[in-house]
């Protein structure tokens, strides 16, 4: 079995990973775009598109380097198709808990909320505390067996993980449009800026 | 006769040119500082209510630097700003235009087609143009307005910390400042799903501990916007003493400086100065669009508010003494005022909320006069969209057809129209390009104050609420007249319905 990293692997990864942060860009450009446009004219609302897929693919980017490093430790325990079947998994559940997380706090008038409940946590803890807390530590136990349940799925059962493959497949070719359209934005932006 | 030109004496004539440029422009400029036209610097304080200062009656002693300084300016007590947050605010101050005219909404420029009435274009190149703001409201505004502009001084220049969107994106800080690193403003969030937020903290971290020495001086914080964009106000007066002597003359300089706008984090050695003091704030009835703040809570913000005016004080003074000690001040026009107002009364808390109670519009206006030693206290009401034509006026320039305001008291040719209608807007979420639905508007006629609120969720989307106030017998706007609706309600009311329908033909 071939384990080493080609570039075919690593833009493999890139696609896979820039597809929940893409999510995340859209559903910022539907919440802003309509004001945007109002503000002033429609051309600056195209504007922020750009900047918005901008910071995707760089954002896209910045991720992949550390996932890169998971990945090649994984190749050698699980073999590349399952190494990076169990990663993606993991990771675009774990992502999905963050933009639920961020679509909250968006609405909250509380933006700090982790934050503060963390530093409330190290610093005051006390029994008034103690029910919310409670709460906090399932709710926390939930969202990781949410990401430990599928990885063990897919080591455990060949077909739960070519589900999962022919899912990431199906997403790579999606991903190809948004750098397509990413590239669009850089364009955009620099020719916004010259 | 006609004489033919040979080419040796064409060459010679030709070699004169440049000289006789130089020499015109060196002459224009000469003719200019000796000439009557006087420079005009403008300061402005971001959210300074005219309620906050003693100068008008306030029992907190603000402004002691100001108050005697006062002595030597004209002094107007009605003046009101167009709305009650900064864009719409500046950009009215700047066109001397009414919000619906520049269509200037929330976080918004001027439209398109009225960026050139601006203050910085009717005055010409005749003047040097310079303008700064902390605001980005305000510097998205200026921007619009650059080619007119013959400095526009980077914001980042007077914060302590260095602004990396105005810095990369300089050319499109607009659209670029909305993308990106946004938590200021609160109708965005991060484009960016993941590095923002750590961004942010790193950052936060990192500029925290950079000028944790400030902190000796400014025990409620660093003053700042946002966050951490860290700023003096003493850095941006530091820059008018070193730099105005510099300017070409005659200039009109424009300087919007954030403070007192929240957070107030005042210095040192005005901190808790009026904290136990004997003023008690008049508690007024909850309005319907209250923020649910409670009065002990108002209380302590009005306080802080008004220990961070002090350091405003504190810091205008430095500047009017090197002024006068310059002997700028003998051919300088020196312009005080505020882009909206602030409030701390009916569980109300700062400014941009759909009310327009007097504290959040009416904004402190005084106009120190080259060579003037006397005060002049002007009572009629007035506008900020006068400033503009006032300026001209006062600078022997022509009065551009755009201006929709009057020359102020006492400068006008004719007595101020007794009759004239004021208006105030808060229109923040509207379209440029589509009627105003969702607004406050306020009508003034004489002493009486009409306020119309319409399109809001929280009066059904098609009615309209009005309140009705009569300045002159209740100033503190307690007596809501509209329910008993005296005779001359109806024509106030026809005149604002009639009003909001002209604003929004055009629209339509």
């Amino acid at each position: 079995m071939n384990n080493k990293i080609s570039l075919k692997d690593l833009l493999q990864l890139l696609l896979i990973i820039s597809f929940p942060i893409h999510v995340w860009s859209i559903i910022q450009i539907f919440n802003n775009f309509e004001w945007i446009a109002n503000r002033t004219h429609f051309s600056d609302a195209l504007g922020y598109c750009a900047y918005a897929l901008m910071f995707s693919l760089l954002d896209s980017i910045i991720t992949s380097l550390p996932a890169s490093l998971i990945y090649m430790p994984l190749i050698y325990s699980q073999g590349k198709n399952k190494a990076r079947t169990i990663l993606m998994s993991a990771y675009f559940i774990s992502t999905s808990w963050f933009i639920y997380y961020k679509i909250n706090m968006t609405k909250s008038q509380d933006r700090e909320f982790v934050w503060n409940f963390i530093r409330e946590f190290g610093g005051t803890y006390n029994l008034r505390l103690r029910y919310e807390l409670g709460l906090f530590f399932l709710f926390a136990l939930f969202i990781i067996l949410t990401i430990i349940l599928p990885v063990i799925l897919i080591i455990k059962f060949e077909k739960a993980e070519k589900i999962v493959q022919n899912l990431f497949e199906r997403i790579e070719l999606l991903a190809y449009v948004f750098i397509f359209f990413d590239l669009i934005g850089v364009v955009t932006v620099i020719i916004r800026n010259l | 006769m006609k004489k033919n030109i040979n080419r040796r004496e064409f060459l010679k004539f030709a070699s004169t040119l440049p000289l006789a440029y130089y020499a015109s422009r060196v002459a224009t400029r000469k003719l200019l500082e000796t000439g009557k036209k006087k420079n005009i610097l403008m300061v402005v304080f971001d959210a300074w209510s005219s309620f906050n200062l003693p100068v008008y009656g306030y029992p907190r002693n603000t402004t002691p630097a100001l108050n005697a300084l006062a002595d030597r300016a004209i002094v107007y007590h009605n003046h009101i700003s167009e709305s009650n947050y900064t864009t719409p605010g500046v950009a009215s101050l700047l066109t001397s235009t009414h919000t619906w005219t520049h269509r200037a909404f929330h976080l918004g420029t001027p439209a398109n087609s009225t960026i050139s009435n601006n203050i910085f274009n009717a005055f010409g190149n005749q003047y040097h143009r310079f303008a700064y703001s902390h605001n980005p409201q305000a510097v998205r505004i200026l921007l619009k307005f650059d080619k007119d502009l013959d400095l526009l001084i980077p914001m980042d220049e007077l914060y302590l910390v260095d602004d990396w969107i105005s810095r990369i994106f300089k050319n499109d800080y607009d659209v670029a400042g909305l993308s990106t690193n946004v938590t200021y403003i609160q109708n965005v969030d991060h484009n960016s799903l993941f590095y923002a937020d750590i961004f942010d903290k790193f950052i936060l971290q990192k500029r925290e501990e950079k000028y944790k020495a400030l902190t000796e001086q400014f025990p409620f914080g660093i003053p700042s916007r946002g966050k951490s964009n860290y700023f003096l106000l003493e850095d941006g007066i530091d820059w008018l003493i070193d730099n105005l002597s510099n300017q070409p003359t005659p200039y009109l300089g424009y300087f919007h400086f954030l403070p007192p706008h929240a957070k107030y984090t005042t210095r040192r050695e005005f901190a808790h100065i009026f904290e136990n003091d004997s003023y008690s704030p008049q508690i007024k009835p909850v309005h319907l669009f209250n923020e649910q703040k409670s009065d002990a809570e108002l209380a302590e913000q009005r306080m802080r508010y008004d220990e961070y005016i002090l350091y405003v004080d504190s810091e205008f003074q430095r500047l009017f003494t090197y002024l006068n000690q310059s002997g700028a001040l003998e051919n300088t026009w020196v312009i005080l005022t505020s882009d909206h107002g602030e409030m701390f009364e009916r569980g109300i808390r700062g400014h941009s909320n759909e009310t327009l109670f007097e504290p959040v519009v009416r904004v402190p206006l005084l106009i120190f006069e080259p060579g003037n030693n006397t005060r002049q206290d002007i009572y009629q009401r007035t506008s900020s969209l006068d400033l503009l034509p006032t300026l001209l006026h006062l600078s022997d320039q022509e009065i551009p057809q755009w201006s929709q305001g009057e020359i102020l008291p006492p400068y006008g040719e004719t007595k101020p129209n007794p009759q004239r209608s004021f208006y105030t807007i808060y229109a923040r979420d509207n379209s440029q390009n589509k009627p105003i639905e969702k607004a406050t508007i306020a009508l003034y006629q004489g002493s009486y104050k009409l306020i119309t609120y319409f399109g809001y969720e929280k009066i059904s989307p098609n009615e309209m609420m009005y309140e009705l106030y009569d300045l002159e017998n209740d100033p503190d706007e307690l007596v809501d007249l509209y329910p008993s609706n005296p005779t001359f309600t109806k024509s106030m009311t026809e005149e604002l319905l009639e009003k909001i329908e002209e604003i929004n033909q055009p629209y339509s």
